[in-house]
């Protein structure tokens, strides 16, 4: 080619990078202004603790016509592949940390392991925006069943990550 | 200029043309979709459908739950999976922007594939399964075993400007307060606004009028539904119910709101 085709070749390319920078920034601008995300991380966490705590299927005592009373903790329950099984592992957004503690005993159960020990820190940091976590803490007086009565406390830490 | 400056700055000129008009293309497609609030629909039902499902599954015993799907300028289509709630704005897969909020449930999820743009979701959850049927109407328990007992009701239209609030439109349900024959031989009952002479209601939850109008009621009345599901002792001022700015009673909402009325009194 010659030296003018090598300055035409030269100078589209230079206005093909000016024009990719004002679309990134226009479009950047405008997904600025009109942001549309949601954040879900603090009904997502709650909804999962919901799920452990109060469903039939989590580590709340179950009757024989299927009904569960929260704040009665079946022991053979509270076990991480049950609780995990009930809670499908693939959800990348939420992580729990269960610690039981009755007659001097210590019971601790993780569900999602990887995501909890992921964000835990960034939920206790309580980073804002994007790639940040809503961490929550809860202590609950519960009463432990494991074919008798005993009474203790349920600490539920909860991480869920903001989108 | 020679022939080939010229030939140059044409090519250039068609080349940024080009460019101005890709960008105008991605620009405005975009401002379309913002315009439409399609993609914050998108973000906002998926999210709510799931957390939705997930707080049903949560609920200890059997629970029914009717979610309504708001009608959008996009028609939405929603998909159910164990995965996630995915909403689309074509079926099949067909829309790339589609967007999925991912759920967890280890409970069976069944829904009915025939329509794609229900305005209900209907969740009927048992200790062993979560039932979600996509509904063109609402479905609510039946209120067998009550009539009307032949009585005339009357509600007050809500045209009391005086109640009107800049964001809630508030109307007065008004206690049945008065029985009188009139001329027919028809029971006449007096409709009046709430007021001391209005004796103490104690409302029941378990009746199937209760529970059918707490059903009806839940979405788009939700003063008197509250009322209702709490099961609370409400004296004097009648039967609040607030709504949005606009909406309009329909007169099966009337007949609904004088049968509970009937029935409240019923229960003094």
């Amino acid at each position: 080619m010659n030296k003018k085709g090598d300055s035409y070749l030269f100078q589209g390319i230079l206005d093909l990078f000016f024009v990719g920078v004002v679309v990134a920034v226009a479009v950047a601008i405008i997904t600025t202004i009109a942001s549309t995300t949601i954040d879900s991380a603090l009904p997502a966490g709650e909804t999962a603790f919901n799920r452990m705590y109060y469903s039939s299927n989590g580590f709340s005592y179950t009757d024989s016509l299927g009904v569960s009373h929260p704040g009665t903790i079946d022991l053979a329950r509270f076990d991480q592949k049950v609780l995990e099984e009930a809670y499908l592992q693939e959800i990348p957004m939420t992580g729990m940390k269960f610690t039981l503690n009755f007659d001097k005993r210590q019971e601790i159960v993780l569900v999602n392991e990887p995501v909890f020990k992921r964000l835990a820190p960034i939920g206790e940091a309580k980073l804002e925006g994007k790639g940040g976590a809503y961490f929550t803490k809860k202590i609950l007086p519960v009463t432990v069943y494991d074919g008798s009565y005993h009474a203790g406390t349920l600490t539920a830490e909860v991480v869920a990550s903001k989108r | 200029m020679n022939r080939k400056g010229d030939e140059g700055i044409f090519t250039r000129l068609i080349f940024r043309m080009l460019l101005a008009a890709l960008l105008l293309i991605v620009l405005l497609s975009f401002a379309n979709r913002q315009a439409n609030l399609t993609q914050f629909h998108k973000e906002y039902y998926s999210a709510d459908i799931a957390l939705t499902l997930d707080s049903v599954l949560g609920v200890p015993g059997d629970a029914q739950f009717n979610y309504y799907v708001s009608s959008t300028r996009t028609p939405l289509f929603i998909d159910i999976t164990k995965k996630g709630v995915t909403i689309a704005t074509a079926p099949n897969g067909n829309d790339i922007s589609a967007l999925m909020y991912p759920r967890a449930s280890d409970l069976a999820i069944m829904e009915d594939p025939s329509s794609h743009r229900p305005p209900w979701l209907s969740m009927d959850k048992t200790s062993q399964s979560l039932k979600v049927t996509k509904t063109q109407e609402k479905t609510c328990p039946s209120s067998e075993g009550f009539t009307l007992q032949g009585k005339k009701i009357g509600i007050f239209a809500p045209e009391d400007k005086e109640v009107e609030t800049a964001m809630l439109q508030v109307l007065h349900a008004f206690m049945p307060q008065s029985e009188t024959t009139i001329g027919n031989g028809d029971v006449n009952i007096g409709l009046k606004r709430g007021d001391n002479q209005v004796p103490r209601l104690i409302l029941g939850t378990d009746t199937p009028v209760t529970k059918r109008m707490v059903c009806l009621l839940r979405e788009e009345f939700i003063g008197l539904g509250d009322l209702l599901e709490s099961d609370q002792t409400y004296a004097g001022e009648g039967v609040l119910l607030e709504m949005p700015k606009g909406v309009q009673v329909p007169d099966a909402f009337a007949q609904h709101l004088a049968a509970v009325l009937l029935a409240l009194e019923d229960t003094k």
